[in-house]
């Protein structure tokens, strides 16, 4: 599996929000991006995913070297893209069950069906490992979740649906240290080959439990650095201000895209 | 007259049939008066019932489940009086099902005395003109109702529901939850009101509207209200009525389900907690084909 983001930019009501982003996430690699807040990480992430709020103006993001950006976002996603999101949405009514088992199915060959009483098992395993209580199933779906249920949930539908590159947006934040503890155990075992990981995020801590191959630092838009495990430790200690000092990065001079002010009157003369 | 296949098997059924009435019961009918007592499971079935004014009894210490199912393919107003005496429970699960378009009044008035409760599950999915008032008179302390209401418009259907919850007497708690889902040019019109009335202390008044319009004509229109005129006293309301949200469809789209059973699931939530409140199987089932119907008639999805 390979994902590249290649020189993408993307504006959200005419501001651009990344400016020319570049990555290549290979299947086995965990990748994780960190920066100053506002620089485009969490967009990055739903573009990918194909958040209709967002437009890209120009660039390309291929999945296996096939253009994705033209793909709806459900497509994507059986595609092998996942994103656990920041704030997972409260779908009233709907239990945990039924989501997951509909989404399962989504990915099944076609004529086939999904074995019900083998998915309740995998299903209730998945909720042992995150330590999420029995009656998760019947629950609706992120309605009355703590902070911490609601993204201990998003892991839960990333072990179920097995993707091939998996955005965690700011899975630590709402975290306290166990359970911050059981998801980075989590979403370690299910590393593999065939797996590429994307962690955003803001602080070293997610990062001890689950660790990156290559950090890279966001901002403006932009990745400005990449670097190893030590960048981390630099960053959790000094912050940003100096990545910006080094690479002579002025606070956000955000563009605005370009705009048409109309056609110039023109006359054709025989 | 003919028993509907799905009452064949219980045991307590009234039938009231255009001019016949046909009683399958413990319970006497006397002056359209029915008595109902002890623990029971009853099935009341109103097709084009010649009367329009039923009163019923609930008497004390009773717990009784009535399944109320109107059938009617003429214009009728029927007018029905309950009274639940002290420490009596009656959940009442009311289907109207009209199979041609015809309007349909219906008035309920529910008198509830000491330590009585009343659970209402209403199923509005039929078609045509329907006329819905339910008044709720908690007219003694610790008498507690619950509304949870599922209607479903499609085509030009017409719903024009008043519901009056008047806490006449002291720790009287009401909670009401309606579910609203409009297609095509069907039209919703909700007054929803509570009453708590001075002297009415330590009571609780909630009420919970949520509306989902899914074609460009159709109109839901919910008016919330609560009169209050006590201080030591729990209240609240809301109506949430809109298309289906953009965000909840974007977070099962990605994960993988198409558009169409994105929002298939989305309203399946809207439906299902009503639809598991139901204890009787095969009215369960019933309900669930009339909704998969009325959804599909509609091209809700």
């Amino acid at each position: 599996m390979v994902l590249e983001i290649k020189d993408l930019f993307v504006s959200v009501e005419e501001t651009m929000i990344l400016q020319g982003v570049n990555l290549i996430v290979k299947g086995g690699e965990t990748h994780a991006i960190m920066g100053p807040n506002g620089t485009g990480k969490s967009t990055l992430a739903s573009i990918c995913m194909g958040h209709p709020k967002y437009k890209i103006v120009s660039g390309d993001i291929l999945l296996d070297g096939e253009s994705i950006i033209d793909k709806p976002v459900d497509e994507r996603s059986r595609m092998g893209i996942f994103l656990a999101m920041q704030n997972p949405t409260e779908v009233p009514g709907v239990t945990n069950f039924d989501f997951v088992k509909a989404a399962k199915q989504t990915r099944m060959e076609e004529g086939k069906h999904l074995r019900v009483g083998k998915f309740i098992l995998e299903f209730e395993g998945a909720s042992k490992d995150l330590k999420m209580g029995k009656g998760l199933a019947h629950r609706f779906l992120n309605q009355g979740f703590s902070g911490g249920e609601k993204k201990r949930n998003e892991v839960l539908q990333m072990k179920l649906l097995n993707p091939k590159v998996a955005f965690l947006d700011e899975i630590d934040s709402g975290l306290d240290v166990d359970a911050l503890r059981i998801v980075g155990e989590n979403v370690t075992k299910m590393k593999s080959k065939d797996l590429g990981l994307v962690l955003i995020t803001h602080y070293q801590r997610l990062l001890d439990y689950i660790v990156p191959d290559f950090v890279h630092v966001m901002i403006n838009g932009k990745i400005v650095k990449t670097g190893g495990l030590d960048l981390i430790t630099k960053i959790d200690q000094q912050g940003y201000d100096w990545v910006k000092t080094e690479l002579g990065i002025t606070d956000f001079d955000r563009r605005k895209e370009p705009v048409s002010l109309g056609f110039c009157a023109t006359k054709s003369i025989k | 007259m003919k028993i509907p296949k799905y009452l064949q098997d219980k045991i307590s059924v009234i039938l009231l049939n255009e001019k016949e009435e046909l009683n399958q019961s413990k319970y006497e009918i006397t002056d359209n008066l029915i008595t109902l007592h002890s623990i029971d499971n009853v099935y009341l079935f109103i097709g084009d019932y010649h009367q329009s004014k039923i009163e019923l009894d609930i008497l004390s210490g009773s717990n009784i489940q009535l399944y109320m199912i109107f059938k009617s393919s003429k214009q009728r107003d029927y007018e029905f009086k309950f009274n639940i005496h002290e420490s009596a429970q009656l959940d009442v699960f009311t289907d109207i099902r009209n199979i041609e378009k015809v309007k349909v009044s219906l008035k309920r008035i529910f008198n509830l005395e000491k330590d009585s409760t009343l659970n209402i599950n209403n199923a509005l999915l039929n078609i045509g003109e329907t006329i819905l008032f339910d008044e709720v008179n908690l007219n003694n302390e610790f008498a507690e109702v619950s509304i949870d209401q599922l209607n479903i418009g499609s085509y030009n259907d017409v719903f024009k529901v008043n519901q009056d919850i008047k806490h006449n007497a002291k720790s009287t708690k009401s909670q009401i939850n309606n579910s609203l889902i409009c297609n095509s040019t069907a039209k919703l019109k909700y007054s929803v009101s509570g009453y708590i009335f001075k002297g009415n202390e330590l009571s609780v008044c909630d009420q919970d509207n949520k509306g989902i319009i899914l074609s460009e004509f159709g109109e839901i229109e919910v008016e919330p209200k609560l009169f209050i005129d006590e201080y030591n006293v729990e209240a609240s309301h809301g109506a949430a009525i809109g298309q289906i949200d953009e965000e909840q469809l974007y977070y099962l789209l990605s994960r993988g389900l198409s558009e169409m059973q994105a929002r298939s699931l989305i309203i399946s939530g809207y439906t299902k907690p009503f639809i598991n409140k139901i204890q009787d199987e095969d009215i369960k089932l019933m309900v669930e084909r009339q909704i998969l119907k009325k959804i599909n008639e509609g091209d809700i999805v």
